[in-house]
């Protein structure tokens, strides 16, 4: 499977919803969409991954590349994850501490 | 015993095949749901840091895997660049400094945590990784059930 990209505005958020699968082949479009929107001055973005059916340690990097590039201009990158396969790949590489996982996009966009 | 052996290109589209060749071998070897996702994922890790090592090196030629199924499943994922010889934690280093190496010169492949082999050794049961002028053997094994 693919991966889909779904961008939409939640008040000073910008929500991307991410479908498929997130892997060496299909990260790169994932971290053109993240790239797009940071040079587009949307420094708070959420990105929710419940609809993701694999994700792997490349996927993890444009994820953190994505963190790096808002918080150079003092933004955030949050995660919307609850499914257990997803968050055990998240602990494995430590990275439960690096991004604030949420369990909805309500969630997340409430946290600031 | 049953043995399946893949050559696939040095495209990060060819590493989808092998995750899922190796999840159908597990499957059809009676190997549970939650340890096949364990299989997916470090097949993946495995083969995708082949053929990233293959594409910066500009290797042409096939990244290698080989399947074993009998009492648990075996997975050899071999790649033909030439690295320092190592095995152990020596060679994982090894890997690592080639990996931040990748990182630090591929513009367009910024992506790729140099920890992919610490998340296979988390998620299956046994891993060795032996370096070397003929290439890089990664083996990782899952017991069964």
């Amino acid at each position: 499977m693919d991966l889909s990209l779904d961008t939409r505005a939640e008040g000073e958020h910008t929500v991307v919803s991410v479908a498929g699968e997130i892997d060496v082949y299909t990260a790169p479009k994932l971290r053109e969409a993240l790239l797009e929107l940071v040079n587009a001055g949307k420094y708070h973005i959420v990105v929710d991954v419940e609809r993701v059916e694999f994700l792997d340690s490349t996927g993890l990097g444009v994820l953190v590349g994505g963190l790096k590039r808002v918080r150079a201009h003092n933004g955030t990158l949050q995660v919307v994850c609850t499914q257990e396969r997803l968050l055990k790949i998240f602990r494995i590489t430590g990275l439960t501490k690096v991004f604030a996982l949420h369990g909805s996009v309500a969630e997340a966009v409430a946290e600031n | 015993m049953s043995t399946v052996t893949l050559a696939i290109k040095p495209d990060p589209s060819h590493v989808r095949v092998v995750r899922l060749v190796a999840v159908a071998l597990g499957r059809l070897n009676g190997i549970g749901e939650d340890i096949l996702d364990d299989i997916r994922l470090a097949t993946g890790e495995a083969c995708g840091r082949a053929v990233a090592a293959h594409l910066h090196h500009g290797l042409t030629r096939p990244v290698e895997v080989e399947l074993r199924c009998g009492g648990g499943l075996d997975i050899d994922v071999h790649d033909f660049v030439p690295l320092e010889q190592a095995s152990g934690q020596s060679a994982v280093d090894v890997l690592r400094e080639d990996t931040l190496e990748q990182e630090a010169t591929d513009t367009a492949a910024e992506a790729g945590l140099p920890e992919a082999i610490g998340l296979i050794e988390g998620i299956s049961d046994k891993v060795t990784v032996n370096t070397g002028r003929a290439g890089t053997t990664v083996s990782m094994r899952w017991a069964g059930t």
